[in-house]
């Protein structure tokens, strides 16, 4: 099993950034694995009514910034992307990409009106894509991401697009594949915790489907595979998909559907897919267990799971183990905007403490068919904000402030205490 | 966007029934559509998995041009449409058996066998509706529609 970090946010970007350390603090705590978010409304910042009208043009737009017209104003997000995958590239991490839960306004079409419902987690670009075909500007999107990161590729200055630019020079390099830095990624993960903060969870015309989300996401899954494979079956080699990166929270409703739940909707529209990528990994997030840790009956919610992906033949066709690729111990909280903030911090940093290492172990020494891949901790610092999970506790993005790290005992420490193989850790004996 | 035939919102895009119901989705007839759909699931079911079978998944070519691109995802998204395409019809099956305009794999099966070679099929009986079958769920389908299934 791979120890890995699920970065978000500025504090958490995956650079040698003074006081928040993230970039060396994960060479030293052995997290081999370094999940890196994009979110597609900030790459393609274009209005609703300004859809791109085909592929080419949408990769001239996310290559580019407004007013998209001049090859030398790049797209600064993927930019900055860029550079924390190449660094993690150089220290040797292996390096997902995650596609945050929002879609461009011009993907939509907002029925509020008609009767669908957006529940109280799902932000207003949380609702899906109308066209998720494998021709669509989703499907674009995914393989933009498997081009822009594909290993192999020589360094392309402006980043992908299918047509040359006016005044550009490409001689040296390929204009469809690569990034300035040479950057590359080993995965994407293009779908986040679809079953929670998506909406609508259930259409207005499958009202009462158990698995309409489910066939949401499965179809958006083979369309993500077609495009990897295009771009897996040119010379570069596409980062491999991690799907569908499930909430293990939600309880039902419109906030979101229950992971087994979703689980089975998924497989069972996938129904014996082979794809055309020669892996798939089953992407799963790990809150709940590692919080509430065993059910009365000694199981995990994660064992549901994995009963939902054997009844519904998942791995029989170069489908992969399962990647719990965003957990920890979500802190429970208080105050406001502005004011948010953990009751009892040392009582609470001990019991993440324990919560943490009783699931990573019990998750290593889970065997069967779906082996664990990895196990992934959600991020280093936490901002100021509702949802608080890290190891070192919140901190605000000043320059030149001294991190109010959350007191002793440290999850931080002890996570790069728990060195996977290392001599002394506590998964040896 | 919903598109122009629709069936509930599910596009079907590139398939075109034959026959009577190729002729209602032409016509926008879609309730009308919805019935000849599910009272003939084998028929069309047939015709779907024939379909599948002539269009054949599309491999990258190595051209990297746009247009070559462009007719490598539409040939996938064609047969995504006809996978589609039975959902629709398991899901028009399931309305005029019991109100439900919805697939369910988990009872009736996947949607593609032999590693996504042939279509899966349900082993189907022309149903019968039971009474009150046809009424609509509240926010299901535009008035008119619902109007034309339920004869108001």
């Amino acid at each position: 099993m791979r120890k890995g970090l699920s970065l978000k946010g500025d504090v958490n970007r995956y650079h040698d950034s003074g006081a928040f350390d993230n970039r060396s603090y994960a060479r030293r705590s052995g997290s081999w694995v370094i999940s890196l978010w994009v979110e597609w409304p900030l790459v393609d910042a274009a209005p609703r009514t300004s859809p791109p009208t085909s592929i080419g043009q949408a990769w001239d737009r996310w290559s580019r910034r407004p007013p998209w017209t001049s090859p030398d104003l790049l797209n600064p997000f993927l930019l900055d992307l860029d550079d924390q995958v190449r660094n993690a590239n150089l220290d040797g991490r292996t390096v997902i990409i995650t596609c945050y839960q929002s879609f461009p306004p011009w993907s939509f079409t907002d029925r509020r009106a008609q009767g669908e419902l957006m529940g109280g987690s799902q932000e207003e670009l949380g609702h899906y894509p109308d066209n998720r075909s494998s021709n669509s500007p989703w499907a674009w999107w995914i393989m933009y991401l498997c081009a822009r990161y594909a290993a192999g590729s020589a360094i392309n200055p402006k980043g992908p697009h299918l047509a040359v630019w006016p005044g550009e020079n490409p001689a040296g390099y390929n204009i469809v594949f690569g990034n300035p830095v040479g950057a590359y990624a080993h995965f994407i993960q293009p779908m986040n915790e679809p079953n929670f903060h998506w909406w609508p969870q259930r259409s207005l015309s499958a009202p009462g489907s158990a698995n309409d989300i489910g066939c949401i996401v499965a179809q958006m899954a083979q369309s993500a595979d077609t495009a990897a494979a295009w771009v897996n079956g040119s010379r570069p080699f596409s980062p491999f998909l991690l799907i569908p990166g499930t909430a293990d929270n939600p309880a039902g409703g419109a906030a979101g559907t229950p992971p087994a739940e979703f689980t089975r909707a998924v497989v069972h529209a996938l129904g014996n897919w082979n794809p055309e990528m020669n892996y798939t990994g089953w992407a799963h997030h790990h809150y709940n267990d590692v919080k509430k840790g065993r059910l009365s009956d000694g199981s995990y919610r994660l064992d549901r799971v994995v009963d939902e992906l054997a009844g519904g033949g998942w791995g029989d066709d170069g489908q992969g183990g399962i990647w719990l690729t965003e957990g920890g111990y979500h802190f429970p909280i208080v105050g406001g905007p502005g004011n948010w903030s953990v009751p009892n911090p040392e009582g609470e940093s001990l019991v993440q403490q324990v919560r943490m290492k009783i699931h990573y172990r019990d998750m290593r020494l889970m065997g069967g068919r779906y082996p664990i891949e990895l196990w992934a901790q959600y991020l280093i610092h936490d901002g100021e904000q509702e949802f608080q999970s890290s190891l070192r506790g919140e901190i605000e993005p000043r320059p030149g402030m001294t991190p109010p790290y959350r007191p002793n005992p440290n999850p931080y420490r002890v996570w790069a205490d728990w060195l996977d193989g290392s001599p002394g850790s506590p998964f040896e004996s | 966007m919903a598109k122009s035939g629709d069936i509930a919102g599910l596009a079907i895009d590139s398939v075109e029934f034959p026959g009577r119901a190729g002729e209602l989705h032409r016509n926008g007839a879609t309730a009308s559509l919805i019935a000849e759909l599910g009272d003939n699931y084998v028929a069309y079911h047939e015709f779907l998995a024939g379909e599948l079978k002539r269009r054949k998944p599309p491999r990258a070519s190595g051209k990297q041009d746009e247009e070559s691109i462009k007719e490598y995802l539409e040939g996938w998204s064609r047969l995504q449409d006809v996978v589609r395409a039975e959902a629709v019809l398991r899901a028009c099956r399931n309305y005029r058996l019991g109100g439900k305009l919805a697939p369910d794999y988990v009872r009736e099966g996947p949607l593609l066998e032999s590693g996504g070679a042939t279509l899966g099929s349900i082993d189907s009986p022309k149903p019968s509706p039971p009474e009150g079958a046809a009424s609509v769920p509240d926010g299901f389908l535009p008035e008119h529609v619902a109007g034309e299934i339920t004869g108001e």
